[in-house]
């Protein structure tokens, strides 16, 4: 209370409100009123009659009196604040320098971090029918193996279920006929990924095209669209394409029109599409009895029927298969386009969606942003306030001379702006200059400009920085306030340091969770390449083949085996490094018969010897046993166990169309091998032998160190034997890789986090060291004359700043052990979590820590204590 | 002379103002008015008034004398101009030239 008892809230209140000239007169006014009230009325009511004269005083003729451009903007002071601030830079370059680099690399890391998510979100964003379009995906359960959602359906299911439901607005399916070659007038060009698809495609898909209508391009049964690449491979620019024929295969078509380049964000990329319906017409492949699913299916839908529509369509495929109890147990089920590319980390077979990515890393990258910025955020407080405290004389000066509080929190604001937007703006050019390299290191198209679509987090970031202005701003002048004007001006500012400790704390464990993850990642990733999957995957060559092929196998194989360069040839209907296709299987054991779908595979006579495959009982297939050819299987260890057999070679077991009576049998036991990525469990697997099927694909080993001698040599037999198929090849081990790829981008990503949130620890590190040891001058001045060494003192204080790292250690281990432990878990095999991590991450905190703190810690621990005590 | 009509209130304060004299600022003349007509009138609006007739030039204002009942803060002493006596003198004619027009309110000796 006031010596006149008026309410101070409310004096306050009119000070505020009132430009400066009535003040006085206005609060004289109040105040003789209210002592007369006081008499008429006593204290309290006169209190309340003062605080709503005060309340009346706020209208417009009084505060819009005030001069605006005193009341918001010091402007005349700008000149100097920003002498000043020049200044304080050239007087300590260092301290501007790391300051500046701290915000540039957090600045940079957490816009990047944006780009990519932004990026990632903007997926199959082009097409405009986005949200209606959904995609059928099979669940499917088989006894003795995990549920698995496969991205493939059956070939007539797109046109069964448009008949049956109306809610199908519009349906197409997706048929990756691969490889075709297409000639026109002599030339020959051979593109991988020619689709059939039905005519709704470019209606659902609506890709843009250069020539041609979408409506209509598709109707007639020998039009194909043909895509950008090979529009410049055939024609001139400018030539109409459209009419044109051309051969795919041998036979001919016309060009009904011509793509556009598809957008590097787009789940699905090809090169050409062709009708499906005619193909379809004379496939069993595509007949009822036909379950099996060999193609994508997707279907346009009002997204609120996406619920109800799966149990229809799941209902309608087992009427339509006969699907009896005891046999496969499939439900078929939507996935939004939406979550196509994100969401389809765990869906098998699904070879057609390019460049899917896990969306769980998406969650923890944009976490790892907002530390980041965190951290930079603190960072910057801390560096500043230390920077400060070689600026008391000026604080000195410009209070004693009537700087309100106001105008240093403005300075303050100012100077930090200052900085912010330099850092920023320098941010935004290194991320423009880098972009190209990191969109290479994580195989995206991320274009800057994207992020403008996304105003969220534009907002996001103006903000955040704006909050780091103002809060450092504030923060800085409210700690001025306390900056006593004595004397020669020494430093009398008592830190209140244990905030800056935290803050330390909090950055270095975030750094080290960062990097415990890091290791972990490239030990999961060493382990996934040294771990012997159980067969050959170097040097194994694949190459396509069709029907020529097929028919001229055994004397391609003949002639390749001819080679020096060449050690095995053999062949198979399906790839390893997938998951493998299954059909019914029987085996008849002493309890009965037991029907089952397992994996199966069917290989040629020497596959196991050309992979390099373990027998563990019995014998491979052999030429000489004419019964090999489809009576003769090898099973894995997983399937003899889950069947609990005893004795297995011998045991009689057949596909599941054989007669029960007139099965064939289990010839060998081979070691179980990881056919696909260490994330899946192995399950049981039959290997079969029926040459009269027809293989896809040949696997040629070649001689180590003599591949491309190997790669030559089979081409020029290639050549030679083979006219209507071109040598595509491509290599197992590189097959392999593509499955981890989320893995390998999210290690490099990770290893750079690390980085950063190391530097920027650093940094901060370097700026609380310089303001405790200021503190501490004096003390240290006094031990080095009671005798202490200099080698005592860095001691002393290097011990001083390790237990923060320590401490942040301690916090970090039990975070990132839960981390890591979770992620491991996400494959069936992977490496053990042990103390190597921890301990690479301990050492290498614990040297950087100590580079950072030397400088200061051995000028002051060496400084000459005289000149420390001079100034008392 | 400019032919802006005063408001009501703005037409009192003025004429407190002239009629007070050197004793005219905000808290007397709004306790003259309190007593003299029983109007309740704020403080608040009776400054605001001042400053607007300051405004437009019908008054001028000087700081000046502190009092210990007010704390020692001075007060802001409001003097009528040339101005301010025109207009008022120009509403009392037409007021009165109004008036005469009513047969009941005849005054006599104007």
């Amino acid at each position: 209370m006031s010596k006149s008892g008026v309410p101070l809230f409310a004096l306050r209140l009119l000070e505020w409100v009132c430009p400066e000239e009535m003040f006085e007169e206005i609060e004289g006014d109040l105040l003789q009123h209210f002592n007369r009230d006081v008499e008429m009325y006593g204290v309290a009511k006169a209190r309340r009659i003062y605080s709503f004269k005060v309340l009346s005083f706020i209208h417009p003729s009084i505060f819009m009196r005030h001069k605006l451009s005193k009341s918001l903007f010091q402007t005349a002071l700008i000149p100097s604040y920003l002498k000043t601030s020049i200044r304080s830079i050239k007087t300590n370059p260092v301290f501007s320098l790391v300051n500046i680099m701290g915000l540039t690399i957090g600045l940079m890391a957490s816009v990047m971090i944006a780009l990519f998510v932004v990026n990632e979100y903007n997926f199959d964003s082009q097409l405009s029918k986005k949200a209606e379009i959904f995609r059928i995906y099979t669940r499917a359960r088989y006894t003795g193996s995990p549920e698995q959602d496969v991205a493939l359906t059956s070939g007539w299911l797109g046109p069964e279920i448009a008949k049956n439901f109306g809610q199908i607005r519009n349906y197409t399916r997706y048929w990756n006929l691969r490889t075709k070659v297409f000639l026109k007038e002599e030339k020959r060009v051979a593109k991988r990924n020619v689709i059939a698809v039905d005519s709704s495609f470019l209606k659902l898909f609506d890709f843009k095209m250069a020539q041609g209508s979408a409506s209509t391009c598709l109707n007639k049964p020998s039009s194909v669209v043909i895509s950008k690449e090979i529009y410049d491979a055939f024609f001139k620019p400018g030539d109409l394409a459209i009419n044109e024929s051309i051969k795919i295969d041998d036979t001919e078509y016309i060009i009904t029109g011509v793509l556009e380049s598809i957008p590097a964000n787009s789940h699905l990329q090809f090169d050409a599409l062709v009708p499906i319906s005619p193909l379809a017409a004379n496939d069993r492949m595509f007949q009822l009895s036909w379950d099996g699913g060999f193609l994508n299916t997707y279907i346009q839908i009002d997204p609120s029927s996406a619920r109800t529509l799966p149990t229809h369509l799941t209902n309608l495929f087992h009427k339509l298969t006969g699907h009896k109890d005891g046999e496969p147990n499939s439900e078929l089920l939507l996935q939004s386009l939406n979550d196509v590319h994100l969401s389809s980390s765990q869906m098998d077979h699904d070879s057609n969606n390019i460049k899917k990515f896990n969306g769980q890393y998406i969650t923890v990258l944009q976490f790892t942003a907002i530390f980041i910025l965190i951290i930079t955020g603190i960072n910057f407080l801390n560096l500043s306030t230390a920077a400060s405290l070689y600026r008391t004389k000026e604080i000195a000066i410009r209070k004693t001379v009537g700087a309100k509080l106001s105008q240093t929190i403005f300075q303050h604001v100012f100077e930090s702006s200052l900085t912010m937007v330099t850092s920023f703006v320098i941010a935004l050019a290194l991320i423009f200059i880098l972009l190209p390299y990191v969109n290479k290191i994580v195989d995206r198209d991320i274009q800057f400009g994207l992020i403008f679509r996304h105003p969220n987090y534009i907002t996001f970031f103006v903000l955040s920085i704006l909050l780091i202005i103002s809060a450092s701003g504030l923060y800085q002048a409210f700690l001025k306030k306390r900056v006593k004007v004595i004397g020669n001006f020494a430093l009398q500012l008592r830190g209140n340091f244990s905030r800056g400790k935290n803050l330390i704390i909090l950055q270095f464990s975030l750094a080290a969770i960062l990097m415990v993850c890091t290791v972990v990642l490239y030990q999961q990733s060493r382990f996934i390449s040294e771990t012997d999957p159980g067969f050959t995957k170097d040097q194994i060559m694949l190459v396509d083949m069709n029907k020529e092929v097929n028919e001229k196998y055994t004397v391609l194989k003949n002639e390749l085996l001819r080679s020096s360069n060449i050690i095995g040839v053999t062949a198979s209907d399906q790839r390893l490094g997938n998951d493998l296709g299954g059909w019914g299987f029987k085996v008849k054991t002493d309890t009965g018969v037991y029907q089952f779908i397992p994996s199966n595979i069917n290989v040629d006579l020497d596959y196991l010897d050309v992979y390099g495959m373990k027998l563990k009982d019995g014998r491979s297939f052999s030429s000489a046993v004419k019964t090999d050819a489809g009576r003769a299987f090898i099973v894995n260890e997983t399937m003899i166990k889950e069947l609990r057999l005893k004795q297995p070679v011998g045991v009689r077991a057949g596909h599941a169309w054989y007669d029960s009576d007139s099965l064939g049998s289990i010839i060998g036991v081979v070691q179980d091998f990881n056919y696909n990525s260490l994330h899946q469990k192995i399950n049981p697997v039959a290997l079969v032998h029926h040459p009269e099927w027809g293989f896809s694909e040949i696997s040629i080993k070649l001689k180590a160190g003599r591949v491309n001698e190997g790669i030559a040599e089979a081409k020029k037999i290639w050549d030679a034997t083979i006219s209507s198929y071109p040598f595509q090849y491509s290599f197992l081990d590189d097959h392999f890789d593509t499955l981890y790829n989320s893995e390998k981008q999210m290690r490099s990503v990770f290893l750079i986090m690390a980085c950063v949130a190391i530097c920027i620890s650093s940094m901060g590190l370097f700026g609380l060291v310089i303001m405790t040891t200021r503190g501490r001058v004096k003390e240290i001045g006094i031990r080095k004359t009671l005798g202490a060494t200099s080698f005592q003192i860095a001691g002393m204080l290097s011990r001083y700043f390790l237990q923060f790292i320590f401490l942040s250690l301690v916090i970090a281990c039990p975070i990132s052990y839960y981390f890591a432990n979770e992620w491991l878990q996400t494959f069936a095999y992977h490496t053990s979590l042990d103390v190597k991590p921890f301990l690479v991450t301990t050492f290498i905190m614990i040297v950087i820590a100590l580079l950072t703190i030397c400088y200061h810690t051995i000028r002051i621990a060496f400084g000459n204590p005289v000149q420390s005590l001079r100034n008392e | 002379m400019s032919k802006y009509q005063l408001g009501e209130l703005e037409e009192l304060v003025l004429s407190m103002v002239a009629a007070l004299g050197e004793d005219a600022y905000g808290a007397a003349i709004t306790d003259e008015i309190l007593n003299r007509f029983s109007r309740d009138i704020k403080l608040s609006s009776v400054h605001i008034t001042l400053y607007r007739l300051q405004d437009k030039g019908y008054v001028k204002s000087k700081l000046g004398g502190g009092k210990a009942e007010r704390g020692g803060r001075r007060k802001r002493i409001f003097t009528i101009t040339a101005a301010g006596l025109a207009i008022l003198r120009a509403m009392k004619n037409s007021r009165i030239e109004v008036w005469n027009m009513i047969p009941q309110l005849k005054m006599k000796g104007v």
